[in-house]
């Protein structure tokens, strides 16, 4: 799992489903999970999760996407399958991997050094204490 | 301190109050001191590490164990009383007590059928007949232990135990030896038999889908203390992280397969594989205990039509 530290800025409740906003590095993110502990609250220190496969790349974006949550980043290194590859990016919110399809790596011609944004949807994005999990 | 004497309430059945034994563990003696009050009707799981405390207090709650000191009043009846540095002053014996009792070794008698069995611990033959019928053991009545399979011996135990219509049922681990399948019919019928015949049930028990289907309360022991006192989804959907499903399984092997690791892990009859993160598969290998889990949002629900699925009872 990916791992970024954040700071609990925002929860909005409607009933047991929550979105709660962070900060982490320049970043703001939104999430939205079903309960939340009360340890969860405003100011917490905490660390978002997600796995390499839910994360998507972008480069050159334009236009409207629905994603919640855009990371710029910068691309490591690469390590590419005949199916799949996976990319190390470099963030101001820390390292972390994606996992994407070979050809889709071909087609955006993604090479180290590339400037790209990371799109991660808020509902795939886990929550837990620092350090736990 | 036996602050409070009356208990009146229409809900209570059990009082346990400052009830004691000194106990030896791997680690020392430590002391089983226990204050709960148990509500009628209940089901209650005893739960947490081996070498707790969680048998002896079954034991002294039926008298096989007797307590340092401290008090038990059961429906308004006072089963153990003894106060510090004085002489007991009550102490029924276990079958004074109205207690019911299946370990998860059967104990039955072997040369005795079914009905025998039951028979042996009250002689009231329309009760026998309704438990048979409540346990679906109305075919077996006359056939012999030996002849039974481990669900059978053990739904004899509880109708046996249920057969001196006990006000409180200790079940010490009763299922922990039979297969998922198994498991879960048997739990049905604790349900069944906790809404019938109003018995208030204890239930030691360690698997936690079995506390979140049976029981609406949990004492977590911890050297011989109750550390917790929760509801099962307290303590395992609203206190876990924000992962909603999860599973506890044993890593039994990891694959490299083109750009991505696929662990091979075995929760509880069934084998999945995960795709995990080059990260995790540096910190995980094969015989790791691990945590299956994912979003609530991720799961997939479809319904199964009968012909994919035959769970008949065993």
């Amino acid at each position: 799992m990916n791992r970024i530290r954040a700071t609990v800025t925002g929860i909005d409740r409607r009933e047991s489903l929550h979105r709660v906003m962070l900060t982490g590095g320049d970043h703001e993110f939104t999430l939205i999970t079903l309960e939340l502990g009360e340890e969860y609250g405003i100011g917490a220190l905490v660390e978002i999760h997600f796995k390499s496969a839910h994360v998507s790349l972008a480069k050159n974006i334009s236009g409207q996407v629905s994603i919640a949550n855009r990371l710029e980043a910068t691309i490591v290194s690469l390590r590419e399958g005949e199916l799949l590859a996976e990319i190390v990016l470099e963030s101001s919110a820390g390292r972390f991997f994606a996992l994407l399809t070979a050809e889709a790596v071909n087609r955006m011609q993604l090479v180290a050094g590339d400037r790209v944004t990371a799109l991660l949807k808020a509902s795939d994005l886990y929550l837990s204490k620092a350090g736990e999990l | 301190m036996f602050l409070i004497i009356e208990t009146g309430s229409q809900v209570e059945i059990m009082l346990v109050s400052s009830l004691k034994k000194k106990l030896a563990g791997a680690e020392g003696d430590f002391l089983l001191h226990t204050d709960v009050e148990i509500a009628r009707g209940g089901i209650t799981a005893i739960a947490g590490p081996s070498g707790s405390g969680k048998t002896t207090f079954l034991r002294m709650l039926s008298g096989l164990t007797t307590p340092d000191e401290g008090l038990l009043e059961v429906d308004g009846e006072v089963w153990f009383r003894k106060e510090p540095g004085k002489k007991t002053v009550v102490n029924l014996k276990p079958q004074q007590r109205k207690v019911g009792v299946v370990f998860q070794g059967y104990a039955l008698f072997p040369h005795m059928s079914v009905l025998g069995n039951m028979l042996y611990a009250s002689r009231d033959m329309v009760l026998a007949e309704k438990l048979l019928n409540m346990t679906g053991l109305q075919q077996l009545k006359h056939v012999k232990p030996g002849n039974l399979s481990g669900g059978q011996k053990q739904r004899v135990a509880l109708s046996r135990a249920l057969m001196q219509q006990p006000r409180l049922l200790l079940l010490d681990e009763p299922l922990s030896a039979l297969d998922e399948a198994m498991k879960s019919v048997l739990q049905d019928e604790l349900i069944n038999v906790n809404r019938e015949l109003g018995v208030t049930i204890l239930i030691v028990t360690h698997d936690s889908s079995e506390m979140y289907k049976l029981c609406d309360r949990v004492l977590l022991f911890d050297t011989g203390r109750i550390i917790t006192d929760t509801s099962p989804r307290e303590l395992f959907v609203e206190r876990a992280t924000t992962q909603k499903f999860a599973f506890k399984g044993e890593i039994l092997e990891i694959l490299a397969v083109d750009a991505v690791s696929i662990a091979v892990v075995a929760i509880g009859n069934n084998l999945v594989e995960v795709v995990i993160d080059s990260d995790e598969k540096e910190t995980l290998q094969a015989g790791d205990i691990v945590i299956v889990g994912t979003k609530a949002f991720n799961p997939t629900v479809r319904k199964i039509a009968a012909k994919d699925f035959d769970f008949s009872r065993l």
